[in-house]
C-alpha cells in the first residue's frame, strides 16, 4: 500500500474543504484526481533520483487548521526594524498599516486559477499533495509603486507534534513595486511542512525575497518556489536551508520580459542524517535576460546535499547572459553531494556558464588556524563561516543580512560576521 | 631550560627528512638555523609546531610546561600554540571570508581561555591591536582585509610579526620570516622581532640568508645538513657562512 494512502483518506475523512470558493475547491479537488493515481517518486524519477519521501510520508502527519482569521496588532514586542506577519494555526497577525498593502486569506483572493501552473515541476508530488490539501492560504498584494519602509518577515510557527502544515501563498507585486521580504520558517516540533509559494512580479519592479528553513530536527519541509518576473524586473532570492530532516527545495523562475533579472542564491548547511535537494530551473524566455546563481551546501556528519540546477534558453532568447556555479564544503568522510549543473540552450547567441565544486576545508588553512591556538573544531566553524560568506554577502538588505547571520550563528553554521 | 629536542626523526610521505635532530634552547636565548635548501630547515619548525604532514618516527621533543620539561609529541597544533609556541609561516596562508582582526582576535581569545585570562572584544582588542601597527609601518586598514588575501610577500610577513607580537610566545620559530623582502620590510621585521626579544622569550630563526642576522643578532648558530646540525657556533659562524658558503662543512658542493 502506498504512503500516499493515508493522505488520501484523510482528505476525504475531514471534508474541511465544503467553505472554499468555487475556484479553489475546483483546483482542490483536480489535485485530488491527480493524487488519487500519483506514486511516490523512484530513483527512476530524474528530478527525484537522489530523495526518497517514502520513510517521511509513512509518518502520516495529522492535517493542520489554520484559523482563516486575519488580524491587526502593534506588536509593540517586535523587533522595529521590520514589519511582522506570524502565522500559526491560531491564524494571522500583522503590525503593517500601509494602504498599498493588501493581505486576504486565499479564499478571498482573486487570481489564483493558474497559481499550480509550472513548466519544470509538472506531476511533482510536493505540488499535487499542497494542490490537494488546499485551505489555508494567503495572498500578499502590493500595489504599484509600493516601497517598503522596512522589509516584512513572515513568521510561522507551528507547535503540534506530526502535524501537516500545507499551505499555498501568493505574493503579488505589480508594476513598479519594491519590496524586501524574508520568510522564516521553523517549528518547535516535528513537523511535515509543505509550502507552495507564487510569486507574480509586475514591471519594472524588484523583489528581494529571503526564506529561511530552520524546522525541528526530525521534520519534512517540502517547498515550492514559483516566480515569475516581467519587464525591467529583478527578482532576488536567498534560499538558507538548515532545518528538517528531509528538505526539498523547487525553484521555477520565468523570465518573462526584457531587462528581466534573477539572481538565485542558497546555501544548505548539514549535520548528522539531515538531506536537503534543491532543485532549480530558470527560464529565460525572452531576450535580454540575465541570471545568476550561487549555491553552496556545507555538509557534515552522514548528511547529504543534492543540487540540480537547469537554466532554459528559449529559441528566440538572444543575448542572454546566466551563470550558476553550485560549490560544497564537506565536514566529514560520510557526507556527500550530488550536483547536477544542467543546461538547455535553444538560441545561439547567448552567454551560459556553469560549474561545480565538491572538497573539504583546506590542510593548509586549518594548519594556519590551529597554529595560533584555534582548537580544530573552532577553526573548522571558522572556515566553514567564511565559506558561506559570499552568499550572505549576497544580501544586500543589512537588516535581512543581519537575520540570517543571527539563524546561522545560533546553528553555528557561522560565528559573529 | 625551554625547549629540550632528542635525537628527532621525521619523515613526510615516505622521505626522511630529519635524521636525529638534537638541540636545547633555554629562555631567552635567540637561535639561527640555516643551512642550504633541503636540508630539513622549514621541517623542523614545522614538526616542533605539529604539523600533521610530518611523521615523527623517533625522538622525542620537550618543552617547557608549568616550569617541567614534558614532552608535547601528544599534542595538537592548537595546544602547542596555546602553551606558546609560535610558527612563523615561510608561506602565509590565504583565508579568504574572514577578517584579519577577527582572526587574531580568535587566536588571542584561544590563548587567553587556555591560560584561564579574560578575553577580549572585538572593540578592546581593536584598540590592543591598532598600538602595535606603528612598530611594524602598519595601517589600520589591514585589520578588516581577508587574512592575507591579497596582501603583497612583505605585507604577508609583517601580518606574520604583527600576530607574534600580539600573542606574545615563550618561543617563536621564524620560517625564512626574511625571504623576498626588501631591505626596508626586513628592517620593519627585524625590528618587530627584536621588540619580542626578552629573557623570557625565545626566538628560533630559519634562515638562508646571513642578512638577517645583521638586524637580529644571533646567540648561536646552527647549521643544517641532511636532517642534522652538523656545526654550531655563535653568531662568527654566520659570517663564515656568508664568506665561504656552506662547501666546507658538507664536504660537497651546495647551493
Amino acid at each position: 500500500m502506498s504512503e500516499l494512502n493515508y493522505y488520501i483518506e484523510e482528505i476525504d475523512r475531514l471534508n474541511l474543504f465544503e467553505n472554499l470558493s468555487s475556484n479553489a475547491k475546483q483546483l482542490q479537488s483536480s489535485g485530488m484526481a491527480l493524487l488519487s493515481i500519483a506514486k511516490l517518486p523512484t530513483r527512476k524519477d530524474e528530478s527525484w533520483k537522489y530523495t526518497r519521501l517514502d520513510d517521511a510520508l509513512a509518518k502520516n502527519y495529522t492535517w493542520e487548521k489554520i484559523d482563516p482569521q486575519i488580524s491587526y496588532s502593534k506588536l509593540s514586542e517586535a523587533n522595529p526594524s521590520f514589519y511582522h506577519i506570524y502565522i500559526s494555526e491560531h491564524g494571522v497577525t500583522h503590525n503593517i498599516q500601509d494602504p498599498g498593502f493588501k493581505l486576504t486569506h486565499i479564499n478571498n483572493c482573486e487570481d489564483f486559477e493558474n497559481i499550480y501552473s509550472t513548466k519544470n515541476f509538472n506531476d511533482d508530488i510536493s505540488i499535487i499533495l499542497n494542490q490537494s490539501y488546499l485551505t489555508n492560504g494567503y495572498c500578499f498584494e502590493f500595489s504599484k509603486k509600493y516601497q517598503n519602509e522596512r522589509p516584512i518577515i513572515i513568521h510561522y510557527n507551528f507547535i503540534h507534534p506530526l502535524s501537516n502544515i500545507s499551505l499555498v501563498n501568493q505574493i503579488i507585486c505589480e508594476d513598479n513595486t519594491d519590496v524586501d521580504l524574508l520568510e522564516d520558517f521553523n517549528s518547535s516540533e516535528e513537523i511535515f511542512g509543505n509550502i507552495y509559494t507564487r510569486i507574480k512580479l509586475g514591471q519594472n519592479s524588484r523583489i528581494n525575497h529571503v526564506n529561511i528553513q530552520d524546522a525541528k530536527n526530525g521534520s519534512l519541509v517540502l517547498q515550492n518556489l514559483n516566480a515569475s518576473v516581467a519587464k525591467d524586473s529583478t527578482y532576488r532570492n536567498n534560499n538558507i536551508q538548515i532545518g528538517a530532516k528531509l528538505s526539498r527545495s523547487n525553484i521555477e523562475i520565468s523570465l518573462e520580459g526584457e531587462l528581466a533579472h534573477c539572481d538565485v542564491h542558497g546555501l544548505y548547511s548539514l549535520h548528522n542524517d539531515q538531506h536537503h535537494d534543491t532543485s532549480s530551473y530558470i527560464h529565460h524566455e525572452v531576450s535580454h535576460t540575465t541570471s545568476d546563481q550561487l549555491y553552496k551546501g556545507i555538509l557534515a556528519d552522514e548528511s547529504r546535499g543534492v543540487f540540480t540546477g537547469k537554466v532554459r534558453v528559449e529559441k528566440d532568447a538572444q543575448l542572454i547572459n546566466a551563470g550558476q556555479l553550485n560549490k560544497n564544503l564537506l565536514l566529514s568522510k560520510k557526507a556527500q553531494v550530488n550536483s547536477r549543473p544542467q543546461l538547455e540552450i535553444y538560441a545561439d547567441d547567448v552567454k551560459c556558464s556553469h560549474g561545480s565544486t565538491t572538497g573539504q576545508i583546506g590542510r593548509d588553512e586549518l594548519f594556519y588556524l590551529q597554529a595560533r591556538g584555534i582548537p580544530r573544531e573552532r577553526a573548522q566553524a571558522i572556515l566553514a563561516r567564511a565559506f558561506t560568506y559570499d552568499v550572505v554577502l549576497k544580501q544586500p538588505n543589512l537588516a535581512m543580512r543581519d537575520y540570517i547571520v543571527e539563524h546561522l550563528t545560533k546553528k553555528n553554521v557561522v560565528q559573529q560576521l | 631550560m625551554l625547549l629540550k629536542i632528542n635525537d628527532l626523526h621525521a619523515k613526510v610521505e615516505d622521505t626522511t627528512i630529519l635524521n636525529g635532530i638534537n638541540l636545547e634552547i633555554n629562555p631567552g636565548e635567540v637561535h639561527a638555523i640555516m643551512g642550504p635548501n633541503g636540508s630539513g630547515k622549514s621541517t623542523l619548525s614545522k614538526v616542533i609546531s605539529g604539523h600533521p604532514d610530518y611523521e615523527v618516527i623517533k625522538g622525542d621533543i620537550q618543552y617547557n610546561i608549568n616550569g617541567k620539561l614534558a614532552s608535547i609529541m601528544e599534542q595538537e597544533p592548537s595546544e602547542r600554540a596555546c602553551e606558546g609556541i609560535f610558527l612563523g609561516f615561510q608561506y602565509p596562508v590565504e583565508v579568504p571570508g574572514v577578517t584579519n582582526i577577527n582572526f587574531m582576535n580568535e587566536a588571542f581569545n584561544a590563548l587567553c581561555e587556555h591560560q584561564g585570562a579574560d578575553t577580549m572584544d572585538e572593540g578592546a582588542f581593536r584598540e590592543y591591536v591598532v598600538s602595535k601597527l606603528p612598530t611594524l609601518n602598519m595601517s589600520e586598514d589591514f585589520l578588516d582585509r581577508a587574512v592575507n588575501e591579497g596582501f603583497s610577500g612583505g605585507e604577508k610577513k609583517k601580518n606574520e610579526i604583527l600576530q607574534m607580537l600580539l600573542l606574545n610566545p615563550r618561543l617563536a620559530l621564524l620560517d625564512e620570516t626574511d625571504s623576498g623582502l626588501d631591505i626596508d620590510a626586513l628592517k620593519t621585521v627585524a625590528k618587530g622581532v627584536n621588540t619580542l626579544k626578552s629573557k623570557h622569550n625565545s626566538i628560533i630563526l630559519v634562515t638562508h640568508y646571513q642578512r638577517l642576522l645583521d638586524y637580529i643578532e644571533p646567540d648561536y648558530v646552527h647549521v643544517l645538513w641532511k636532517g642534522q646540525i652538523i656545526k654550531t657556533g655563535d653568531k662568527s659562524l654566520a659570517l663564515e657562512l656568508e664568506e665561504k658558503g656552506y662547501d666546507w662543512l658538507t664536504g660537497e658542493h651546495v647551493q
